[in-house]
């Protein structure tokens, strides 16, 4: 199933590594920056907009 | 050693002791203070009535989900300088840990400080040497020094949470992300002290005989020490308590986990003379243990009113979400300081049988 994991920029190692040990070492990854909880729903909303691209293209790749 | 193929959980013991500790480094184990070679003889030594079972998994080991198995674990308490007495501990450590509820992903890869605080109960405490009384959480115990470090090195060696920095040795970013750690991160380990509690001991209370033995692990991620020093009764004395439990920032605040508090037996024998069973405490502490969140900036408002929406109160926020989710404990010697353990969010704490002599599928 093509999946696009969204995940914040500190944790990029921790879900490269999970996801080699779950044998998907090439599972896409959409990164956000860190830390996600103090930006305003304004910036959310704007970080999820670039983001589309990322999770459309990596799911239709 | 390797994490998990059976026929490499020993090394020569022709290997020198400082030449393993760069080996070990070189491969990003442990914890930054010198390990005990597992030489054969030592890891077949700790497996004892369980060799029969070596290459049995104990359970999988978030985040790289590697198998414990019993060989692995047993390699990881001798590199951690258990006895083998302490063994059927550290195995049964390892079962909680890997139980869903606990939450070992969330733990292995977060920010926060957490640890696995390994809490024995029942007649393992005298046969493995964990002790429970003065300085019981403090330094000086071998048993409680060696399976605190025992389950942290299986879950850095096995489940590849491994701190930052050895990770970096490796060429691989480490998965600890803690932003600063806690010391309680290197081992935390103590006995309950049954004798000295007026109480019914944590595994009774969760459904275990009194002759069980049973390890529960938690999950702190700081140890606040409380001085009760005015308090002249048993509602003084619990009034104190709240106020010291309810404070902002804590993962019990924001989440609505398990806080856990430690009593001296001195404080548990006052409350318990003037009528107070652990129920009534944790009903009284669920009441009392609220705060006041009006003070505080609308984004921490709407924070945990956005975590926590069934139990959300502005004015009278309550530590955790049912008197049932804290835990009383009676840990130590003589003195009137009790601890306050505030515990990582969506961690349940698992109290499991310690399995003790040959144990046969």
């Amino acid at each position: 199933m093509p999946t696009v994991t969204i995940v914040s920029e500190l944790f990029v190692p921790l879900a490269q590594m999970e996801a080699t040990s779950f044998g998907l070492p090439h599972l896409r990854l959409a990164v956000v920056p860190h830390p996600v909880a103090t930006y305003s729903d304004a910036e959310l909303q704007e970080w999820g907009r670039g983001l589309v691209e990322a999770i459309v293209g990596g799911l239709s790749q | 050693v390797t994490d998990h193929v059976s026929e490499d959980a020993w090394i020569e013991s022709t290997v020198e002791f400082d030449e393993f500790q760069q080996a070990a480094l070189d491969r990003g184990w442990g914890d930054g203070l010198p390990l005990v070679p597992p030489t054969r003889d030592r890891v077949e030594a700790m497996l004892g009535a369980y060799l029969e079972r070596a290459d049995e998994s104990i359970g999988a080991v978030a985040p790289l989900w590697n198998q414990a198995t019993y060989l692995s674990v047993a390699a990881n308490a001798v590199m951690a300088g258990c006895a083998p007495a302490h063994f059927p501990v550290v195995a049964a450590a390892v079962e909680a840990v890997t139980q869903p509820q606990l939450n070992l992903y969330g733990i292995q890869g977060t920010t926060s400080p957490v640890t696995t605080a390994v809490i024995v109960n029942g007649p393992i405490r005298a046969k493995a040497g964990v002790h429970s009384g003065q300085g019981a959480m403090g330094p000086g115990w071998r048993a409680n020094a060696t399976i605190g470090r025992a389950l942290r090195l299986v879950t850095w060696n096995i489940g590849g949470g491994r701190p930052t920095v050895l990770g970096v040795s490796l060429g691989k970013p480490g998965m600890d992300m803690a932003t600063q750690g806690f010391p309680g991160k290197y081992g935390f380990c103590a006995g309950e002290n049954e004798e000295e509690s007026p109480w019914e001991p944590l595994h009774v209370e969760r459904g275990f005989a009194p002759e069980d033995s049973a390890v529960t692990v938690l999950c702190p991620d700081s140890s606040g020490d409380f001085r009760d020093v005015a308090s002249q009764n048993s509602e003084e004395t619990l009034i104190c308590v709240a106020e010291t439990m309810k404070s902002w920032g804590t993962a019990n605040m924001l989440y609505g986990s398990e806080p856990a508090w430690v009593f001296s037996p001195e404080q548990a024998k006052l409350l318990a003379n003037e009528g107070w069973s652990k129920k009534d405490i944790k009903r009284y502490l669920f009441e009392h243990a609220r705060l006041d969140l009006t003070t505080l900036p609308r984004s921490s408002q709407r924070y945990v009113r956005v975590r926590r929406p069934d139990h959300f109160d502005l004015s009278d926020m309550p530590v955790c979400n049912a008197p049932e989710d804290f835990t009383i404990l009676v840990i130590g010697g003589q003195g009137i300081h009790g601890v306050n353990l505030s515990t990582f969010s969506g961690a349940r704490s698992v109290t499991v049988r310690v399995l003790e002599g040959p144990v046969l599928p």
